[in-house]
């Protein structure tokens, strides 16, 4: 005869089966979506590996790019003073301008 | 109109001329940078520098240039920076391009006309040395770049060429000119007017500073100051430890120079057959130490030096020369 331990017993083990089913099915739905978001989330990276694999970078100690100064103050007047003398190089010049033809 | 522009290491001098009058404009090619810690030290160090020559950068540093900026290195018992490195724009400092290129916009000025014509000198590849970081290519486009921002039309030539057009004349513009700047040493051989032969070498008057500087434990900038007042004469003794050293060097310098522009002469292949004997003109801040054009002649004597000279002589004004060669080249080009 069965009695109300052996039916406990029973019901239980059929909630632990049916619990097991529902967590397996559960878990096999879940597993899927995460594996959509890191596979997307991979692509995603790779497609900026890739983008910046392809990213066209100046190097600018081989390339001259514009040399920003706007952001330096000027705190002084004169920088220099300018000299004057009293050498003559037309003579230089016009000899030079007869050799070079 | 037409300008001249010597970018050395360490002076860039300007030069022009109007109604037969030369002009020039020297700059020391030198920076220091002071970062304020506080608000409070912002105040006080820009209330220190009244009267010095200064700039101010967006991150609240404030830049000392020039002979400023040595005098300030000096008295922190440090270095100042430069912007250039053995004639080319320095590699190693990331401030140097933008330094540059502000002192440069700031001794030159705007064209007075639209693409005025300006010539400017670079040194010639180095012969004592094989470096790839060496990039006369790059340094020539940076100076470009910041000289047609300004409104010219820059050229570039050889900084021994211009010294050969500014001080040849009366030799028909053939002979040896050697420019001894802070980081190179250039020599050009020229044949009525055109450059021959063009090469450098890399120990000069920094050279100097910093072996000086490792012998005596000072820093460069020190060594630099001490030898520039010019207490002293290549090959005497001196009590100062400092200039005692910085004689020693200056010989070893001459020698090394002098070997070195004997063994390229004689090897060159395309080394042209003079009929007269040559002169050998030397200027540059390097040579004015007394005594150096006695001991460059001395070791020409004992080197065999492979051509027949002369004359060996010091320019007329040994810093101004080459941007005066250079004003000419842009009178004539």
């Amino acid at each position: 005869m069965i009695n109300i331990v052996d039916i406990f017993v029973i019901v239980l083990v059929l909630l632990n089966i049916v619990f097991l089913c529902i967590g397996y099915l559960l878990g096999k739905t879940t597993l899927k979506n995460l594996d959509t978001v890191s596979s997307n989330i991979l692509s995603s990276k790779e497609n900026r590996s890739i983008v910046s694999k392809n990213r066209i970078e100046i190097d600018d100690t081989k390339v001259v790019t514009k040399i920003n100064i706007d952001n330096l103050e000027k705190k002084y007047g004169e920088l220099a003073e300018t000299k004057n003398t009293s050498e003559n190089i037309s003579s230089s010049v016009n000899k030079l301008k007869n050799m070079k033809g | 109109m037409a300008k001249g522009l010597d970018v050395g290491t360490s002076y860039i001098v300007f030069s022009s001329e109007q109604d037969g009058v030369i002009s020039y404009k020297d700059f020391r090619d030198a920076f220091y940078v002071i970062k304020p810690t506080t608000p409070v030290a912002n105040k006080m160090i820009e209330k220190g520098l009244t009267g010095k020559i200064f700039i101010k950068d967006s991150d609240g540093s404030f830049i000392l240039l020039g002979k400023d900026a040595i005098e300030k290195a000096i008295e922190r018992n440090d270095t100042a920076k430069r912007p250039m490195y053995r004639g080319v724009v320095s590699a190693k400092e990331k401030d140097a391009k933008r330094i540059l290129a502000f002192i440069l916009k700031e001794v030159v000025g705007e064209a007075k006309v639209t693409s005025e014509k300006i010539v400017f000198c670079v040194p010639a590849q180095p012969i004592d040395q094989d470096d790839d970081d060496f990039d006369v290519g790059y340094h020539e486009d940076v100076v470009k770049t910041i000289l047609s921002e300004c409104g010219y039309s820059p050229k570039a030539i050889n900084e021994a060429e211009a010294l050969c057009y500014a001080e040849l004349e009366n030799d028909d513009y053939t002979g040896i000119g050697v420019s001894c700047g802070a980081g190179m040493t250039n020599v050009c051989v020229m044949l009525n007017g055109e450059p021959t032969v063009l090469f450098s070498t890399t120990k000069s008057g920094d050279w100097i500073d910093r072996m000086s500087s490792i012998a005596t434990g000072e820093p460069d900038s020190v060594v630099q100051v001490e030898k520039e007042g010019g207490n002293f004469t290549i090959g005497e003794p001196n009590d100062s430890p400092v200039l005692s050293a910085v004689s020693s060097y200056y010989e070893r310098l001459i020698d090394y120079t002098v070997k070195n522009l004997s063994l390229a002469l004689s090897q060159h292949k395309s080394l042209p057959k003079f009929k007269e004997p040559l002169t050998i003109v030397v200027a540059g801040g390097t040579s004015q130490a007394k005594g150096y054009i006695e001991l460059f002649k001395q070791k020409i004597e004992e080197n065999n030096f492979p051509l027949k000279l002369k004359e060996i002589r010091h320019a007329t004004d040994p810093l101004h020369s080459v941007s005066k060669g250079c004003l000419i080249a842009a009178k004539v080009l």
